[in-house]
């Protein structure tokens, strides 16, 4: 599904904060450069970028400041990093702050790193539901939501991906002219006794005859799910039961295409400056990364089988 | 049964077309549990779970297993074999039982340890209740319970049950 020019977009959310997007976003895109791709990791978390810690550059010598101010093109803003075929652009802004960036001026970024030269451009979102992050999520041409086997962060995901498909469909509905009208019905929601999010769906659609185009942009949503900070073999089981809620109650087909162990030489080795995978190729959990990466590019998926019969791993 | 009928019912246990019989198991039993009780993978969707819709998405569940275990089976003679009944009858797991439990299942050894890591050999001895040619009981028991989980049956009664009699062959042993 990448764009036109070869060129593919990935983005990392899911809501809630702290399960893993920038640590993914960074070792997975070292995974894809050394398969021969050039790959961009951006920084789309622009209140709390921190994705060049995670690539071991302590503050980045350029930040956004010089792009949205100085009129710095973005491709001159890029850090390599020394893992070969991988350039960082950070969300930093220093003294000016991200709160002041408006709607349009990130637009207007994401605009021009879309033009950016690369086989891969990977956006590490921040946490959170905000319509922002949700839009630049649903630009993207793979999305990837990377959860954690826990109540909080997975009913986050949930809200994050409804949120997306509120989007989705007020943009179908305002570009037939009926956004008014959907917003109607969703106002009246109660009165109508819709009582979720599938039911208001269907039911708008049905109105206006659109039960084909959500459908098709239901289809065309279909994220990737990560689970990540496993602390036992159960915990990978996270994955099939979201992936199953996704599909029957939501009615979109997420695919699962792996889980990663907890593991705390991940955090030390931010700590002292590190970059994960590189530095560690050989832990158990870089071999997992390694694993979601060919699993994602090959578009495989884990089985129930495998994860009950085989493949255990040791905690 | 018609092709579409077919992946709707593989569409229901989100399997790819043409899944073996294991697969269809292995999603039947997760889905089902996964849909009958409250966990917090789905409490989370409370709002969106109306029991209604859970009642139903159960009962296609249930519907599409019966059909395709049907299809899958050949000689099946539409007749589906019920696994609950099947358990719930087990009066005592022996290793007729597990073999009993294995057949109406449709597994073959050779498939069970691939998927187990027990040999062979093993197996046989378990379900022979050939005691002798059996390794210490640390590791009996790890097997047994593999065995069990492999076949979605009480593991714990399993190793319970078939350790009664292991161990009453040892005392005998002793005399
Ligand atoms: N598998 C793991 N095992 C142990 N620690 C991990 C693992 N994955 C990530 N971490 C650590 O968890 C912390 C949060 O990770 P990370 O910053 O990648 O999350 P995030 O989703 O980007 O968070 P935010 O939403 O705040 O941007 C970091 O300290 C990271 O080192
Ligand atoms: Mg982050």
């Amino acid at each position: 599904m990448a764009n036109g020019n070869g060129k593919t977009v990935i983005a990392f959310g899911g809501g809630k904060g702290g399960t893993g997007k920038s640590f993914l976003t960074s070792n997975m895109g070292i995974c894809l450069a050394r398969r021969g791709k050039k790959v961009l990791l951006v920084d789309a978390d622009f209140g709390g970028a921190n994705l060049h810690s995670f690539l071991g550059i302590r503050t980045p010598d350029r930040c956004l400041t010089d792009f949205f101010e100085n009129k710095i093109s973005l491709d001159q803003l890029i850090t390599p990093t020394i893992c070969k075929g991988v350039g960082v652009l950070s969300g930093d802004f220093r003294s000016y702050t991200a709160g002041v960036l408006n709607h349009n001026l990130k637009l207007k970024f994401f605009r021009h790193v879309q033009k950016l030269e690369a086989d891969y451009i990977l956006l590490d979102l921040g946490a959170g539901s905000h319509h922002n992050t949700v839009d630049t999520f649903l630009t993207a041409d793979k999305k990837i939501l990377v959860i954690n086997p826990d109540r909080i962060s997975i009913e986050n995901m949930y809200h994050f991906v409804k949120t997306c498909l509120i989007r989705e469909v007020v943009k179908l509905f305002t570009n037939m002219g009926r956004k008014e009208d959907f917003l109607a019905i969703y106002s009246s929601r109660e009165q109508l006794s819709l009582v979720n999010l599938r039911e208001l769906i269907d039911y708008s659609a049905e109105q206006f005859g659109m039960q084909d185009l959500v459908a098709d942009a239901f289809r065309h949503f279909s994220p990737y799910i990560i689970v990540n900070k496993i602390r036992r073999d159960k915990d990978m089981m996270v994955g099939f039961s979201s992936r199953s809620i996704l599909r029957k109650y939501l009615g979109i087909h997420a695919q699962y295409i792996g889980f990663l162990g907890y593991d705390d030489h991940i955090c030390d080795s931010i700590n002292r400056g590190k970059i994960f995978i590189h530095d560690f190729p050989t832990l158990h959990s870089a071999e997992e990364v390694k694993q979601i990466t060919e699993n994602f590019m090959e578009n495989r998926q884990i089985s129930l089988k495998t994860s009950i019969n085989g493949r255990k791993r040791t905690f | 049964m018609d092709e579409k009928e077919l992946s709707r019912h593989y569409e229901t246990l989100e399997l790819e077309p043409g899944a073996d019989l294991r697969a269809v198991r292995n999603a039947y039993y997760y889905l089902k549990d996964l849909y009958s009780q409250d966990s917090y993978d789905t409490v989370p969707v409370q709002e969106e779970f109306l029991d209604k819709k859970r009642g139903s998405i159960v009962k296609e569940i249930e519907e599409a297993y019966q059909a395709l275990v049907n299809y899958l089976v050949p000689g099946g003679g539409g007749q589906a074999p019920d696994d609950s009944t099947t358990f719930l009858q087990v009066e005592i797991f022996d290793g007729k039982a597990l073999r009993e439990i294995r057949e109406s299942q449709k597994i073959n050894l050779r498939e069970v340890s691939l998927a187990t890591h027990i040999s062979l050999e093993f197996l046989k001895y378990i379900e022979a209740e050939h005691f002798s040619g059996l390794p210490p009981e640390v590791y009996l028991k790890g097997y047994l319970k593999t065995y069990a989980e492999y076949l979605h049956v009480d593991s714990e009664r399993v190793v319970t049950e078939y350790m009664a009699r292991y161990d009453a062959w040892t005392r005998e042993g002793e005399q």
